[in-house]
C-alpha cells in the first residue's frame, strides 16, 4: 500500500527535478555559453559595426541607401532594394515579382534609364545587378562590373584621379570563396568608407 | 524579364549569383528543408518549375531525408510490387511479402501527396474571390504561385513563392489543414504498413526474389519515383510553369 500511494508523488518529484535541471541547462547554462562565445568575437556578435571616427556608420553585413540626385553622386551606389522604401533593415525582403510581371519589367527599364543617365553611359552597358533588387533588400555588394561603371563619376565628383578610385575598388573587392564558390563582389559600404578616408573628411561637404 | 535585365538577378544576392542561388533552391526543395537564400517567386518560369517539381516528387529525390525517408520506402514497395507483377511472383521486400493489404496502404499513402496540393490549389484557383485576395501575378505565373503554396504546405517544405498572399483567413486555414493532413495521413498509413509487415514472419530469399541491392532495382525505383509522383503533376505543371516558359 505505501508503495502504491507514493508512486504518483515520486513521479511528480522526478518530473519537478527534470524541469529544474532542464531549466538550468537550457534556460541559464546554454544562453550563458552562447553569450560568452559571442564575447570571444565581440565585433561579430554586435553585428559587425563599421566605425568612422569612433561613430558607428553601419554594419559590414548590410547595404545602405545612397541618396539619388546630386547628393549621392560622390558615392558608390548599391543595388536597387525592395526592403521597405529601400534598404530598410526592419523590412528585409525581395520584390517577389514574377519573371513575366509587367510591373517588374517597367521597374527594370526605369532603373536602367536612371543608371545610364547618372553614369552617362549607354543603357545596354548597365549590368544586371544594377537594375534588379536583391533577395534581402540589404545586399551589401555590387558586381565588379557595376562598381567599374561608377568609377568615372565618383572620381569626377571627388576630384580624385580615376586610378586612385579604381585602386580603392580593388581594395573593397573579394573574389569567389575558395576560388570557385559564388561570385566576385565589391563591398559598397567598405568602398565608400575608404573613399571618404582617401579624400579627407573635409573634401566632401 | 531576365532578358530585359541581362540576368535573372531579381531576388538574388550578388555574392551567391545565379548558380549558387539555383543550387541552394534545388537542394532546399528536393530535401524538405525550406530555407532560402534567394526568392523563388522571381526565378525564371522554368527555374521555378523545377523547384515545384522537386517538391511534387515527394521530396525524395536525393534518397529522402527527414520525413522523406519513409516516402522513399513507400516508393520502394511500389517498385517491388511492379517488379513482382512483371515476373509473375509474389512481391517481397526484405523477406516480407507485399500483399493486397500492404498495397492498399501504400496506394493511399502515394495518393495523399498529389491529392492534397492539387485539390487545394484547384479550390483557390477556381474561386475568383480567393484568386483576387492572394494571387499576385496574372496568368500562368499566378497558377504557379498557388501550386507552389500548396505543394510546399503538403510536403512541409516551408519555402514559398512569396508574392502569393497567404496571410488571409482562408489561406491560413486551408494551408494549415493541408499541412496537417500532408504530414499525418502518410505517417498513419506508413505506421500501419510497418505494423502489418512486422506481424509477418520473414521468408528466406529464393531464386525468384528481386534483389533490392542491384543497380537494376535502383533504376526501377528511380523510374517509379518519376512515373508515380511526377506524372500526377504533369498536367498542372503544363498549365503553369511550362506555359509561362514557352510564352
Amino acid at each position: 500500500m505505501p508503495a502504491r500511494a507514493t508512486a504518483p508523488l515520486r513521479l511528480a518529484g522526478a518530473c519537478l527535478r527534470l524541469l529544474l535541471a532542464l531549466t538550468l541547462l537550457l534556460g541559464v547554462a546554454y544562453p550563458g555559453v552562447v553569450l560568452l562565445a559571442g564575447r570571444l568575437v565581440p565585433e561579430r556578435a554586435d553585428g559587425s559595426p563599421v566605425r568612422v571616427d569612433g561613430a558607428v556608420v553601419g554594419s559590414a553585413l548590410l547595404g545602405q541607401a545612397v541618396p539619388d540626385g546630386p547628393d549621392g553622386d560622390a558615392w558608390f551606389h548599391p543595388r536597387p532594394s525592395a526592403a521597405g522604401d529601400g534598404y530598410d533593415p526592419l523590412a528585409s525582403g525581395a520584390s517577389n515579382l514574377g519573371p513575366s510581371s509587367p510591373e517588374l519589367l517597367a521597374l527594370v527599364e526605369e532603373r536602367r534609364a536612371a543608371v545610364a543617365a547618372r553614369e552617362g553611359v549607354d543603357p545596354a552597358a548597365v549590368p544586371p545587378d544594377a537594375v534588379t533588387a536583391s533577395a534581402s533588400g540589404l545586399d551589401p555588394h555590387v558586381s565588379p562590373e557595376y562598381a567599374a561603371l561608377q568609377v568615372p563619376r565618383v572620381a569626377r565628383e571627388r576630384g580624385l584621379p580615376e586610378a586612385e578610385v579604381r585602386a580603392l575598388v580593388e581594395g573593397a573587392s573579394r573574389g569567389r570563396a575558395l576560388g570557385f564558390v559564388g561570385e566576385p563582389v565589391v563591398d559598397v559600404l567598405a568602398l565608400n568608407v575608404a573613399l571618404e578616408d582617401a579624400a579627407g573628411p573635409a573634401a566632401v561637404r | 524579364m531576365p532578358q530585359a535585365a541581362g540576368a535573372a538577378m531579381e531576388g538574388k544576392e550578388v555574392r551567391f549569383g545565379e548558380a549558387l542561388s539555383a543550387l541552394f533552391a534545388a537542394s532546399t526543395t528536393a530535401t524538405s528543408t525550406g530555407a532560402v537564400n534567394s526568392f523563388h517567386d522571381s526565378y525564371t518560369a522554368a527555374g521555378g518549375g523545377v523547384l515545384l517539381l522537386n517538391m511534387m516528387l515527394g521530396e525524395v529525390t536525393p534518397g529522402g531525408v527527414g520525413s522523406g525517408l519513409y516516402g522513399m520506402l513507400v516508393l520502394a514497395v511500389v517498385a517491388v510490387f511492379l517488379a513482382g507483377l512483371m515476373v509473375g511472383r509474389t512481391p517481397e521486400l526484405l523477406g516480407k511479402k507485399i500483399g493486397p493489404r500492404q498495397m492498399v496502404l501504400v496506394a493511399l499513402s502515394v495518393l495523399t501527396m498529389p491529392a492534397l496540393p492539387l485539390v487545394g490549389a484547384a479550390l483557390t484557383a477556381g474561386v475568383p474571390a480567393l484568386v483576387g485576395a492572394s494571387v499576385q501575378d496574372a496568368g500562368p505565373h499566378g497558377l504557379s504561385e498557388v501550386l507552389y503554396a500548396y505543394a510546399s504546405a503538403a510536403n512541409n517544405n516551408g519555402s514559398a513563392f512569396a508574392g502569393f498572399g497567404a496571410a488571409t483567413t482562408y489561406q491560413n486555414t486551408a494551408l494549415g489543414v493541408v499541412m496537417l493532413l500532408g504530414r499525418f495521413v502518410p505517417v498513419v498509413l506508413v505506421l500501419a504498413l510497418a505494423g502489418s509487415l512486422a506481424r509477418q514472419t520473414a521468408v528466406p530469399a529464393g531464386a525468384g526474389t528481386l534483389s533490392t541491392r542491384s543497380p537494376v532495382f535502383g533504376a526501377l525505383l528511380a523510374v517509379v519515383v518519376v512515373v508515380v509522383a511526377g506524372l500526377t503533376f504533369v498536367p498542372a505543371l503544363a498549365l503553369a510553369p511550362l506555359v509561362e516558359a514557352l510564352s
